[in-house]
């Protein structure tokens, strides 16, 4: 007799679990620069951001106040609606 | 299942008021035609009475549990496909009646009380519910072979913390639930980072998981109300490059209730409450909200109380407040506090003899508290061994004066923590050097006791770097509602 164990998540893996494989390069491809609100991000961000333009691209950037806390949704659906590619700034 | 018209007759050989009705049992269905309209079930011992054509094995108990015994014998009639009466134990003037037979049993007692039937015998209910029942789960369930190792098969779905889990059965996830009045499909909260929904089913399959017993499960919903209040952000705590996870501190006489210890190696292995209940709110972190460490889980060493960190405290001496008193219960209540925090950097001091002495050694290992020149921006808790606490009590000293001469003792002058003093790098900003500098927040150092009766150490947890923004990260206490 087969054995039956309950989930014990939450039962979101296929959606959500599964990245996207990296591009292999950002050409043609509408690209976000996400500030997660690390000190410093700003600056690491706008130094991004001049290389990009220099290259032809045109990023957006989004913001989160705090890396503390999740994006509010409107961010979230923001960089998703806007982006093919989102760069976020982790440092200090 | 399907139950025929006539009459169902449950009995176990274990039980003197079925063996004393036995002869007559045999008589009436010797006597002719009655017989065809009988069915017993036997519980226990299927050689029982299986001489007669009327007797099944019972043993899967899924008739009885079908038919709802709770008491040995039990004689029902059905009519038309429905139950029309039921005789529990044995009562002569009841048994006559439903079988329609005027000298039933009238050389037997006018009465006896049953037994017990074998699906009421402890945690064989949650076995027949999981079995036969209808299950009040919603989770989706996942069905592995007849020779699959549950445990390996949980392993390689991704929902263990590295050590082995206890594999959620039905029968488990019932039981799990018993120990609390909140309904399984009741929303505890939304988890992060995937701010999933989390139901108290959940949390008792993770529980199961875990190694909790169920009358854990209101310390531990009360402990994930408090990882969900906004201001604990254990979404920023579960994916920091520092070292800190969730700790449970519980106070209140339900930590003596479910065996907790705050004793010896109060912060060590070997005591199940403890070990698992921090366990399972990490699961829930893990499993339900998708916080898994390589993922969003960006801990660059992490520590080992990730895998579950939760004590209680000790309330044994009348003379200290306890933390849930401090942080404004009533006296007695249960209350859980979350501190998200790292540890036990240990201290030692087998020298100081006055509360002073003491205080400033203790405010020494506490300047430590993630970098000794990085001030407010960590909280920290301090656990005084009982040793330790037992010069402050004898001078006098409650929580209120120790608390107040910790920080007093940990403000140091701005010239020696600022960036480049002592040739260190780290520090506070060089602006600040002609400041006297407290190493913590106003309500940013907790004290508890804990700890074995011999021994003048005492240990330290310090909490991630998050709550440098205090108005963004604290510690949280919340009452458990029983």
């Amino acid at each position: 007799m087969n054995q039956i164990l309950y989930d014990p998540t939450g039962e979101t893996n296929s959606v959500f679990r599964k990245p996207q494989s990296l591009p292999t390069n950002l050409w043609n491809k509408k690209v976000m620069l996400f500030d997660i609100g690390k000190p410093r991000s700003k600056e690491f961000l706008d130094y991004f951001e001049e290389n990009l333009r220099q290259k032809g691209l045109v990023p957006k950037r989004a913001a989160k106040p705090t890396n503390a806390k999740t994006a509010a949704q409107e961010v979230i659906d923001f960089m998703v609606k806007e982006a093919d590619v989102v760069i976020g700034a982790l440092s200090d | 299942m399907h139950f025929e018209d006539g009459f169902h007759l449950v009995l176990k050989r274990d039980c003197p008021t079925c063996t004393l009705i036995e002869p007559e049992i045999r008589k009436l269905v010797e006597s002719g035609d009655f017989g065809q309209n009988l069915r017993i079930y036997i519980q226990d011992d299927p050689s029982y009475l299986s001489d007669l054509s009327q007797s099944v094995s019972d043993a899967s108990l899924e008739s009885s549990y079908r038919l709802k015994i709770e008491t040995v014998p039990t004689l029902i009639r059905f009519e038309n496909g429905e139950e029309t009466s039921r005789s529990v134990g044995w009562v002569r003037k009841e048994w006559s009646q439903l079988l329609n037979e005027p000298m039933f049993g009238e050389h037997l007692p006018e009465s006896r009380p049953g037994c017990g039937s074998l699906t009421v015998m402890p945690g064989v209910k949650e076995t027949l519910d999981a079995r036969f029942g209808d299950l009040p789960l919603n989770s989706r369930t996942i069905e592995i072979g007849e020779f699959d190792d549950p445990i390996e098969q949980a392993f390689e779905r991704g929902w263990s913390d590295g050590l082995p889990i206890v594999p959620p059965t039905g029968e488990r996830i019932i039981r799990m639930l018993s120990g609390t009045r909140r309904h399984p499909q009741e929303v505890v909260g939304r988890i992060p980072p995937n701010l999933t929904e989390c139901t108290v089913e959940k949390v008792a399959i993770n529980s199961v998981m875990a190694g909790c017993k169920p009358e854990y499960m209101p310390v531990l919903l009360a402990a994930l109300e408090a990882a969900l209040d906004p201001i604990f952000t254990l979404h920023g705590l579960l994916c920091t490059t520092c070292f800190s996870g969730p700790i449970i501190i519980v106070n209140g006489p339900i930590a003596e209730k479910i065996g907790m210890n705050w004793g010896i190696n109060a912060l060590g292995q070997g005591n199940r409450a403890n070990s698992t209940i921090g366990r399972a709110l990490q699961l829930i972190v893990r499993n339900v909200g998708g916080g898994i460490p390589g993922e969003i889980d960006r801990a660059t060493l992490g520590y080992p109380g990730k895998i579950g960190f939760c004590f209680a405290e000790d309330e044994t001496d009348s003379s200290w407040q306890p933390l849930s008193e401090a942080q404004g219960f009533q006296p007695g209540s249960n209350t859980v506090t979350l501190f998200p925090g790292d540890g036990v950097h240990g201290f030692g001091d087998q020298r100081s003899r006055t509360p002073e002495e003491l205080t400033r050694s203790l405010a020494m290992a506490l300047q430590g508290c993630l970098h000794p020149k990085m001030t407010e921006c960590v909280y920290a808790i301090l656990i005084l061994s009982p040793e330790h606490y037992s010069i402050f009590r004898n001078s006098g000293w409650d929580r209120r004066r120790i608390t107040e001469a910790l920080m007093e003792a940990t403000v140091k002058p701005g010239n020696e923590l600022i960036r480049g003093a002592h040739g260190v790098g780290e520090g506070i900003d060089p602006s600040r050097k002609d400041e006297m500098v407290p190493k913590f927040f106003e309500d940013g150092l907790l004290v508890v006791r804990a700890g074995g009766p011999a021994g003048l150490f005492s240990g330290i947890l310090t909490s991630w770097t998050g709550a440098r923004h205090k108005e963004e990260c604290k510690p949280v206490t919340k009452e458990i509602m029983l």
